[in-house]
Parts: C-alpha cells; sequence; structure tokens
C-alpha cells in the first residue's frame, strides 16, 4: 500500500535511493537539502525527522548510499561538488561507523568533498565500498579510493565526447557510464584503484557489407534507386543512428555480473548481455 | 569548417536535461532564460566567420542560438529585417524559434529539454546548420529576384513615355 512521506522540502525532489540495509532513505531535491527519512515506529510512518543541509549552493542532482554502511551518502551536486555525508541516526543505528575515514561524525556534516568542473550528474560506490566514482558535465569521471587511515587517491579522466549521465560499477575493476552519446562506455583498471583508464564502448558499428555497385549499369540504377527513394543523391547513412539508443541515455542498472540495462529519453529500454560484445571481457575483471 | 565548428559546438550545448527551477515552487523555466542562477549557466560562445556570427548560450535545461545574418548594402539590410520578422511571427510553427532576436543579432532559437524529448537531437542539431546555411542563399536570391522586377517595371514604365 503506498504511505505518504512529507518531505518538507520547497522545491523538486530529482532523485531518490535506499540505504542497502534498508533503514532510511534519501532524497535529493532542488531546495539545496537532502532529506533523510527513517521509520517511525510510534506513528507507523516515515519521516524526513533529519536534513542534510550544510554547504550545498545549488540543486543536488544524485546520490548513492554506500553498499555496505547505510550511514555514508554520497551526494552529487549543480555547484560542482561531490560530498560524502554522515547520516547517523541514533534512534536507527546501534553506533555510528565511519568506514574508512577516521572518525565518526554527526549527521549531516560532510567527511570529504571532492569537487569537478562541471555539474555532478552521477555517482556510484564500488560494490566493496572503497571506491567512489562521479561524473560531471565537464564530460569527465572521477574516481577516489579511500583507504583506512584517511588517505585518498583520487583520479579524474577526461574524454572528448559527450557528459555522462549516470554509473555504474560492473565489478570491483571496471565502471559502465552512459549519457548523451547513446553509448554507454566503459572503464577499466587493474586493481588497486590507481590507474584507471577508458576501455571501450559497449556498441560498435556494424560495418555493412553493401554491395558496391560496381560497372556502369548497375552504378546508374543504384543512383535512380537512391534519387527516387530519398531524394537525394547519394545514399546516405548519416541521417539514421546505428547506435541502439536514439536518446540519451538517463539512468543505467546492473541486472547481474555479466547484464546491464539502460534506459533513455527515446522511451527505450535496452538490455547489454555483456559477454555478447566485442569487448575484450576479460580486463572487466568479473 | 565554421559550419562545422557550429555543429559540434551545438551538439555539446545541447546535452539537455529536466531541471525544475530552484527559486519557484513547482515551475520549470528554461535557466538560460531566467538567468537567475549563475552556478546553471556555461559560457556563452560566439563562433564567427568575417561577417556571420553565431552566438551559443548553453545552461543546464535549455540553449539558445543566435544568428546574425551577413548584409552587404541598404537592400540586403531591409529584406533580412522583413523576413526575420516573417519568420518570427510565424514561431509558433517553428516550435524551437524565439519571437524576439536577442540584442545585435538577427535571429534566435531556443532550444529546450522538452524539444530533445520529443525530436531527434541530431536531426535538429542539422536543421540549426541547415537553415544557417540556407538563410544566406535564400536572401541574395530575394535581392536578385527584386533587382530583376524593378528592372521589368522600369523599363515598362519607360516604354509608356519614350516615344
Amino acid at each position: 500500500v503506498p504511505a505518504l512521506v512529507i518531505l518538507r522540502i520547497e522545491r523538486a525532489a530529482l532523485d531518490v535511493k535506499w540505504s542497502l540495509d534498508g533503514l532510511r532513505f534519501a532524497c535529493t531535491s532542488g531546495a539545496k537539502c537532502v532529506p533523510v527519512c527513517t521509520y517511525e515506529e510510534s506513528n507507523d510512518w516515515w519521516v524526513s525527522k533529519k536534513m542534510v543541509k550544510k554547504k550545498f549552493k545549488s540543486t543536488v542532482l544524485c546520490c548513492a548510499f554506500h553498499p555496505h554502511n547505510g550511514q555514508l551518502l554520497a551526494t552529487g551536486s549543480a555547484d560542482f561538488k561531490c560530498r560524502v555525508y554522515s547520516t547517523f541516526d541514533s534512534t536507527v543505528d546501534a553506533a555510528p561507523s565511519q568506514g574508512h575515514f577516521e572518525k565518526p561524525l554527526e549527521f549531516g556534516e560532510a567527511y570529504c568533498e571532492m569537487s569537478s568542473h562541471g555539474w555532478i550528474t552521477g555517482v556510484a560506490w564500488s560494490p566493496s565500498g572503497d571506491s567512489l566514482c562521479y561524473s560531471g558535465h565537464d564530460s569527465s569521471i572521477s574516481i577516489v579510493t579511500f583507504s583506512p587511515g584517511g588517505q585518498n587517491v583520487q583520479q579524474t579522466i577526461r574524454f572528448r565526447d559527450l557528459p555522462l549521465t549516470c554509473l555504474a560499477f560492473v565489478s570491483e575493476r571496471a565502471i559502465v557510464g552512459a549519457g548523451h552519446d547513446f553509448n554507454p562506455m566503459a572503464f577499466t583498471s587493474s586493481g588497486g584503484g590507481n590507474d584507471w583508464t577508458y576501455f571501450d564502448r559497449l556498441e560498435k558499428k556494424k560495418e555493412k557489407a553493401a554491395a558496391a555497385a560496381t560497372g556502369g549499369v548497375a552504378a546508374a540504377r543504384a543512383l535512380f534507386q537512391n534519387k527516387a527513394k530519398l531524394g537525394q543523391d547519394n545514399a546516405q547513412d548519416l541521417d539514421s543512428l546505428w547506435t541502439s539508443h536514439e536518446g540519451a541515455i538517463s539512468d543505467i542498472s546492473v541486472m547481474s555480473s555479466s547484464k546491464l540495462s539502460t534506459a533513455g529519453l527515446d522511451g527505450k529500454i535496452v538490455v547489454w548481455d555483456l559477454p555478447q560484445l566485442d569487448i575484450a571481457m576479460s580486463s572487466l575483471g568479473l | 569548417p565554421y559550419l562545422d565548428a557550429c555543429k559540434t559546438t551545438l551538439t555539446a550545448a545541447a546535452c539537455l536535461r529536466n531541471f525544475p527551477s530552484q527559486t519557484v515552487e513547482r515551475h520549470n523555466k528554461p535557466e538560460v532564460e531566467i538567468r537567475g542562477n549563475k552556478e546553471l549557466l556555461l559560457q556563452p560562445l560566439v563562433i564567427s566567420r568575417t561577417e556571420n556570427e553565431c552566438l551559443i548560450e548553453p545552461s543546464i535545461n535549455s540553449v539558445r542560438v543566435s544568428i546574425k545574418i551577413k548584409q552587404a548594402d541598404e537592400i540586403e539590410i531591409i529584406l533580412c529585417r522583413k523576413f526575420t520578422s516573417f519568420l518570427m511571427q510565424r514561431a509558433e510553427q517553428f516550435i524551437i524559434m524565439r519571437r524576439k532576436a536577442v540584442e545585435g543579432y538577427d535571429i534566435s532559437f531556443l532550444i529546450t529539454h522538452v524539444h530533445l524529448e520529443k525530436m531527434w537531437k541530431h536531426k535538429l542539431v542539422d536543421f540549426i546548420i541547415q537553415f544557417m546555411e540556407d538563410i544566406d542563399k535564400e536572401i541574395s536570391g530575394m535581392k536578385i529576384a527584386i533587382n530583376a522586377r524593378a528592372r521589368v517595371v522600369a523599363s515598362e514604365f519607360m516604354k509608356q513615355i519614350s516615344p
């Protein structure tokens, strides 16, 4: 039965995620804050008691909870910063735990802040929770690896294509991101978290085995046929897109260890079966 | 190369997303027109080749493209003004056109994420580039037609006067 949750935000809600222990969920909003909602036994409903408000100068675009430690929330905002906050709540959590950071902080305090040159459009934790990656609108992705003792290693990759809008870790060593380019791209590292590189795109253009019209008669016929069909002289295949998606990809999610699905603004959901694509699977570390 | 530069810039600038307004509740406005929040606007870019100029102003949910057409002499200026006002009065039909051009330019387009959801982005970009190519040709074609008609009219008129 759907139950209403009052979020107490004055602007639109943009992204919402459950924490993996199911004790709370967070909702990012245009009111420059992230209400975190927990279940209240006495009234039998979910309520947003506390909001993460500090330091956001603009709309918070995306968020992601740590896979093991439900108290760490990474958020990406249109003020070019990605921050990790603590969502420790004494009514719900037994004890504050801070993952790899030095000491636990109160609710709503930021553990760390990382920046980019564009709006942060997507944020994702690795399956073990050791790394966090976020994508910026300046066509970059940054991966930060946290280690106990507070030493963070950060690496930024910039690429020449259009920005990504969503990210997902396929395994510890591979990230797949998708965005305005209609074609997901994969980044891999060789383990150790320091050397992420762009690996490949998931979709390749299929070379059409076009029967080249050699010889005078066949070429002339092809020319007139094209003129009649398309009103043009050459069969231009620039008009049709060779990628599966025709609109910007807006979301990506991992279905199982070798499949992922992407959803786009063209109304299509495409399921990618990784072993069947033309990419070298061994580097993906599955 | 001028048109290629315009095309790549436009494809990059048109990476838009739905973005509800931060300032007013329940409103969804094109940020490039409102210009309220500095962090939501991107750098405006001017691409020019001699007298043709193209100003592209991107933001998080909208792009404004303004074009300045080459106008060499008086008659082209008048023609251009009439042509653009004809188009702009029918801006509704064009969907992406703006009813008034930005200061200093002749015609402007406003593309929002709503348009991208309904139309293919690469086709939209191709349309604008095509428009930029054709408008020059059309204006010079119209000028030639005017001159030809003026010549015919004048010669007919003179025939009546001369014996």
